[in-house]
């Protein structure tokens, strides 16, 4: 299982460094750019004026958010079926391993991998927000991670499951950028549903554990995160038996 | 000429006619996806409207906001990178290079052929989208809107070339399908926060999601010249990419 996990790192460790990368840089942009991009804002009341307030705003609930999401879906995406389009499929089901393994250890894989980049706003908004002069609470990176983590993780096994049924890379790409664009908002539409889209429920927007007033999370909101890991891991076992019935054949 | 042999130009267009239905026969499903996506999404955009419970905003106004300026121009964005990529970096992965390098063709014809056939379904995209709005109107009393829809046509189908083309240049410089394509997408977020953070802002036209959202108040040509200029740019240099490989 240990050499399968380390296949699955390689294969998606330049994803994974590009989207830390990305989510490092965007992190650090917004904190040291922060009173140029504050000014262009233009908020003139509490809490788009405070400093917790305007990260939530630019951060948590829009670009930062938008970027976690789509780097869960991309990150999601590959196997089996990729390989047979690369012709190294033979070589990998030539392993004495059963197949669910190689999904198993590649789903593993790559929610180590989102919740690595979960913890990156964790470490660089408070650090970087400190070294300019600015405070924002250890306690707040760390929910909003528990709630991408949550989220993202959900969005990972969706895009897993397409990996799973969908051959062409490209195409994967396509139905899987756009089931995770199109569907929330198609859900948006049922009555109850609204504020369940998964950018609101990441960026606390709309939701219980968040206090509007303050742009603050009012908890840690573990079950909202535990509830999202559970529905990632029923979706991820659906695509492990799909993977696992699938005839492989020419 | 002896009797019987085929003019150059005539085999050249017949070249190009074959590398043309490759790449389509490449790119079909890929096409299809978008116009199903596409369609879901200006269907959605018209079905979640405040202006159907009586808002003040005219229905003109509302579908450039939500979807001329937002959620269908995000999708389109996508799909104009995603139906761009694709080149010969990616066959060599799959073992096809061989194959097509066989071919009597150069590789700027391939590219030419390859980014001729992206910028055509990202225009076919930029109608669908266009079409669909305008059809969704006009069936649900919002009037047809005719007028907006050919302009922000013109306006996506060049923009959307200049992202197909960037989509092009980065599956030339990266084997990797998924992390070409999100080089892209973050590459296209760097640009859009660049030109936030910087004068720039102060020139409509060096933003581009800016000219995309335009021609409701009519149609910016020198910028969608500008656009138009940096995609033949963008081309020149996957070419330079391709050539340089060829040595």
């Amino acid at each position: 299982m240990l050499a399968l996990g380390w296949k699955a790192w390689r294969e998606s460790r330049a994803r994974f460094a590009l989207s830390a990368a990305a989510l490092a840089g965007l992190c650090l942009a917004l904190v040291v750019f922060q009173a140029e991009l504050r000014r262009l804002i233009g908020a003139t009341k509490p809490p788009a004026t405070t400093y917790v307030g305007y990260l939530h705003i630019r951060l948590y609930a829009s670009v930062g958010c938008a970027v976690f999401w789509l780097i869960a879906i991309v990150l999601g995406l590959g196997g089996l079926a990729r390989e047979r389009t690369h012709g190294t499929l033979g070589f990998t089901l030539a392993l004495p391993v059963p197949r669910s393994h190689h999904a198993i250890a590649r789903a593993a894989v790559g929610v180590l991998e989102l919740a690595a980049l979960a913890l990156v706003p964790v470490v660089v908004v408070p650090a970087a927000s400190w070294l300019v002069g600015e405070r924002y609470p250890w306690s707040q990176a760390v929910g909003f991670a528990a709630l991408w983590l949550g989220v993202g993780s959900v969005g990972f096994a969706v895009s897993f499951a397409i990996s799973v049924i969908v051959r062409s890379d490209y195409v994967a790409l396509a139905v899987a950028v756009l089931t995770m664009r199109l569907v929330p908002s198609a859900v948006a539409l049922i009555p109850g549903l609204e504020g369940w889209r998964p950018l609101d429920v990441m960026s606390g927007r709309g939701q219980s554990y968040f206090d509007p007033a303050t742009a603050m999370l009012t908890c840690v909101p573990w079950p909202v995160a535990a509830v999202a890991l559970v529905a990632a891991c029923a979706l991820i076992t659906i695509a492990v038996q799909l993977a696992r019935q699938e005839r492989f054949a020419g | 000429m002896t009797a019987g042999a085929v003019p150059p130009t005539t085999r050249a267009t017949r070249a190009a006619a074959s590398l043309a239905y490759k790449a389509w026969c490449e790119t079909r499903v890929r096409l299809a996806v978008a116009v199903v996506a596409l369609g879901a999404a200006c269907g959605l955009v018209v079905a979640q409207g405040d202006w159907r419970l009586g808002h003040p905003m005219p229905f003109a106004r509302y579908v450039w906001s939500a979807a001329y300026n937002d959620s269908v121009k995000t999708a389109f964005i996508w799909l104009a990178v995603i139906l761009g990529t694709g080149s010969l970096r990616q066959e060599h992965a799959v073992g096809t290079a061989g194959f097509t390098l066989a071919l009597p063709v150069t590789r700027g014809q391939l590219l030419a052929v390859r980014a001729g056939v992206g910028l055509a379904e990202v225009a076919a995209l930029a109608v669908l989208a266009a079409v669909m709005i305008s059809g969704v109107s006009w069936a649900t009393g919002g009037g047809a809107l005719i007028g907006l829809s050919l302009r922000f046509v013109v306006a996506w189908a060049v923009c959307g070339g200049l992202l197909a083309s960037i989509g092009l240049l980065a599956s030339i410089a990266i084997a990797n399908e998924y992390v070409g394509w999100l080089v892209t997408i973050l590459a296209i977020m760097a640009y859009q926060v660049t030109v936030a953070l910087t004068p720039l802002r102060r020139i409509p036209a060096c933003d581009l999601f800016q000219i995309m959202a335009m021609p409701s108040a009519g149609l910016p040509i020198t910028a969608l010249l500008g656009v138009a200029a940096a995609t033949a740019g963008v081309l020149a240099i996957g070419h330079r990419w391709l050539r340089a490989r060829e040595r």
